[in-house]
């Protein structure tokens, strides 16, 4: 029998299922854009440096059958975090749903990027951009405390393109942490805060 | 599938796409598309091509099967164009096409396709292309089927088709109608459950027995005249011309197997619901009814439902009231669905819910102050006997109000807490709420929202993970330098073998402790350093498992009674490595609520261990599933459920007993029976058998 799968009639409505193609992984784009419609595993980015697991953990568990794993972005010199993760579920239909109803998400006042991944092996955790943070950090022309500190670039009046770096949100710039703007913290967060 | 293809000719394509967009442009030019849509295909129609008819019939059939909103435009295309030419053997195979389906529908797990093919045939008839007797036979048919049937599939179709077609059947073949709603009676009287056919009963008895006289039921009167939905009253000339069809049809019945149940309502929202005469507003449950088949229908794509729920709001003119009723009944319909805690197959996860919710908001941002006050009236009525209620309730609203910038009436949700009466309900539901937002977003970046004394109360609320207070200092300091050096398991067994101590367990006991401090530091560190050391500790004579186990449970529990979080992680990760058992779990869970601590801490225990089992079977990895451990298992929960005096706690601990035992019987259907036969409560055995 079909399904229950009315959302097939409007062919139009289906976003492609990814702008980003990550040329470093060796594949075809066929071949990519193929593992991103089978893969189980979720790119977010945007993160502040300062959410931490158990902030990511408590809302994407929500899915399903629940997080298998969480990787979180980290600097290969100093292993801080950097501002992405990847999470990992047990089956693509958990992560379909994930990424359809936890898209537009605010976590730490910050909009985030969810985005399918084609899967994590080892060595993707790490920054790719300078000084072993993320390129688009690199490249920001404006400050953002939530992110990275990286001086090189920044005043060269470079501007900032997507070439690097994710899909962009259309309705974010770079140091968007809308609703409410920054509250200077008042100290490093530990990760038993909750 | 409708969708366009390259390889198939533009104008099956282009029939495709009138048919399935017909509508979607707006109420603005709605007479004028439908006239130039029936113009086209009327025009397809006499080419007389049969992969052209072939391509109508299943277009015709594929949204009317799927697109609930639209049903009264389809038949009102199928009636203008039985005006202009002789079509009849076109509405003849589309209806036949839909009886097709219908027998392969009956073995499915819900009766949505049911209910859209009825109410498309509900239409034909409003429309006058069906004989009216006719149809009444086919709720004849329903009706053989409900009566004959132990769950109420076939009677959830003929009670959502009722609304659609109960003023033309009472118009034009009333005694036969009337004999219907008898049965109907009979049938409802001997359920007694007050679900979602409760109520759309309630709504229909109510207005065929107040048609006249009541306000709601002239409410009602006036959203029929609505011409969205039912298109034919825009076209009253030509739907005198429409040419019935001669033949009637039967509705085939077949014999089910599968149990469904209805969804529960536990919060009404009929404004106009009195104590003394129970009204429901039937034009409420007829938009509730709606919300239910397109979420279902839709679901697996978001941009979609909420697509679908624009058109409605767009193309259907609504009254100011009728607009903040639709708004009501669709928050609450939502928050209904998210709250309903005993377990269904086609259950959708808290994300789903609180993403639409979210979603759905930000498309009417004008009235987000309108969604907020609807949200809290929803939760000054939900029911206070489960705390699986709060779980959820809080995971859709820290969510929500995180994405709409924090536009919640703090005062109105913290005034719920009463720091007088330490373990109440509200008291718990507060508490969750506030962890749970906080935990999405820090406090202290958004202290200009936030009333201080919110801050204040919250500050004093957190702890951060407690630090034991481990008896064996010097023991513990070895240890934790051991850990330090990040010795691999073998390695650490050798150096803690060499601790000289009279009791071996307080050497693991101490352990444990340390390492569940180290863990505690992140997700991460628990990942790790589980793996790396729980499984050898599993060897045999280091220390008896259900030593471990106990030791593991009571160590998690001091260290984490306060958070549901941690709970439901370090539970879930242990059960996975075997180094608990679920049998221990629950032992551990009567022993604990005996000890009589803190009662929200049992909440929070309570709700882990009911998420953690749910997952387990999720993931059909169910662990240690033989009979006779869920049978030992559901031996205790049954003891448990009787002594327990706490009515929310009980109910927690029965939809514990319902994950077990619907986990056995997902890994263990053949011994379930034999399991089954030691349950008394017929509705426990009902949910169970859904599955």
């Amino acid at each position: 029998m079909s399904n229950l799968n009315a959302a097939s009639l409007y062919e139009n409505l289906q976003q492609p299922i990814s702008q980003y193609y990550d040329k470093s992984s060796n594949l075809t784009r066929e071949e990519y854009f193929y593992k991103l419609s089978i893969s189980t595993t979720l790119y977010l980015g945007n993160l502040s440096i300062y959410t931490t697991e158990e902030q990511i953990f408590e809302l994407f568990n929500r899915v399903g059958a629940g997080v298998r794993r969480l990787i979180m972005g980290r600097n290969k010199e100093t292993g801080k975090a950097i501002g992405f993760c990847f999470i990992e579920y047990f089956n693509h239909e958990d992560a379909k749903e994930a990424h359809e109803y936890l898209d537009l998400l605010k976590l730490d006042e910050r909009a985030i990027r969810v985005d399918w991944d084609i899967g994590y092996s080892e060595g993707r955790e790490y920054g790719r951009g300078t000084g072993g943070n993320q390129v688009r950090d690199s490249y920001r022309k404006v400050a953002d405390p939530e992110r990275p500190n990286v001086q090189s670039n920044r005043g060269r009046g470079r501007s900032y393109n997507n070439n690097g770096g994710r899909r962009k949100q259309p309705e974010e710039d770079e140091s968007d942490n809308s609703g409410g703007g920054y509250k200077k913290r008042a100290g490093n967060r530990s990760n038993n805060n909750y | 599938m409708l969708q366009i293809s390259h390889q198939i000719p533009p104008e099956i394509n282009r029939i495709r796409q009138l048919i399935c967009k017909a509508g979607d442009d707006g109420a603005d030019t709605f007479k004028k598309d439908l006239q130039k849509i029936v113009d086209v295909l009327g025009e397809y129609y006499q080419q007389n091509k049969q992969e052209v008819k072939d391509a109508m019939i299943q277009s015709f059939i594929q949204c009317a099967k799927l697109l609930p909103l639209k049903a009264g435009i389809y038949a009102t295309i199928l009636a203008l164009l039985s005006t202009k030419q002789t079509t009849q053997s076109l509405t003849d195979q589309i209806i036949l096409g839909l009886l097709e389906h219908l027998p392969q529908i009956a073995q499915e797990e819900t009766p949505i396709l049911g209910q859209t093919i009825l109410k498309f045939l509900s239409e034909l008839m409003n429309v006058g292309l069906l004989n009216t007797v006719s149809f009444v036979e086919c709720l004849y048919d329903l009706e053989g089927g409900a009566e004959n049937e132990q769950s109420p599939f076939y009677l959830q179709i003929l009670l959502t088709t009722l609304p659609h077609a109960m003023i033309k059947a009472m118009e034009k073949n009333q005694i036969e109608f009337k004999n219907i709603i008898q049965n109907v009676e009979v049938l409802m009287t001997k359920r007694k459950t007050e679900d979602r056919l409760f109520h759309l009963w309630q709504s229909i008895r109510n207005f065929l027995n107040n048609q006249e006289k009541d306000a709601h039921t002239q409410i009602f009167q006036q959203f029929l005249k609505t011409s969205y939905p039912r298109p034919y009253l825009l076209f009253p000339d030509e739907m005198t011309q429409v040419r019935q069809l001669r033949r009637g049809f039967k509705i085939p019945i077949v014999k089910r197997t599968q149990i469904w149940r209805p969804q529960q309502i536990l919060v009404l929202n009929d404004e106009i619901r009195s104590q003394n005469s129970n009204k429901t507003d039937v034009q409420i449950e007829i938009t509730r009814q709606w919300i239910y088949e397109t979420i279902d229908l839709f679901k697996t794509n978001r941009q979609q439902i909420v697509f679908q729920f624009q058109l409605y709001q767009n193309c259907i003119k609504m009254s100011p009231t009728q607009e903040a009723q639709f708004r009501q009944t669709l928050i609450f319909t939502l928050l209904n669905m998210a709250i309903e805690v005993v377990p269904r197959k086609d259950q959708l996860s808290s994300a789903f819910y609180s993403g639409l919710l979210t979603h759905l908001s930000q498309r009417n941002s004008d009235s987000i102050k309108e969604w907020n006050e609807t949200i809290e009236q929803f939760i000054d009525q939900i029911p206070q006997n489960n705390v699986l209620i709060i779980e959820q309730l809080s995971d859709c609203l820290s969510h929500y109000f995180c994405n709409s910038n924090f536009k919640l009436n703090w005062d109105k949700y913290f005034g719920k807490y009463n720091p007088d009466e330490t373990d109440s309900f509200n008291n718990y539901l507060v508490i969750m709420i506030f962890r749970k937002l906080f935990l999405l977003v820090s406090v202290e970046k958004i202290t200009d929202l936030v009333p201080k004394n919110i801050i204040d109360w919250y500050s004093q609320l957190q702890d951060i993970t407690k630090p034991l207070d481990i008896e064996q200092h010097s023991l513990a300091e070895k240890i934790n330098s051991y850990l330090q050096q990040k010795l691999n398991g073998v390695d650490m067994l050798e150096q803690l073998k060499l601790i000289t101590n009279p009791n071996p367990e307080t050497v693991i006991q101490t352990f444990l402790e340390c390492l569940l401090q180290c863990i505690s530091k992140s997700i991460t560190h628990l990942n790790v350093l589980s793996k790396r050391y729980l499984s050898f500790l599993l060897q045999p004579n280091i220390i008896k498992p259900e030593k471990l186990g106990e030791i593991m449970l009571n160590t998690i529990f001091k260290m984490w009674n306060h958070s549901v979080f941690h709970l439901k992680v370090y539970l879930k990760e242990f059960l996975n490595l075997e180094v608990i058992t679920n049998l221990q779990v629950i032992n551990w869970l009567n022993d604990l609520i005996k000890q009589k601590p803190e009662v929200f801490k049992i909440y929070n225990v309570l709700i882990a261990i009911n998420d953690v089992f749910r997952k387990q079977t999720k993931l059909d990895q169910v662990q240690d599933c033989t009979y006779e451990s869920v049978k030992e298992i559901n031996t205790i929960l049954t003891k448990m459920i009787e002594q327990e005096q706490d009515v929310v706690i009980q109910s927690s601990l029965e939809n514990i007993q319902l994950q077990i035992l619907i986990a056995f019987k997902q890994t263990n259907g053949t011994q379930l029976e034999k399991l089954l036969k030691e349950i008394k409560s017929t509705n426990v055995k009902q949910i169970v058998m859904s599955f």
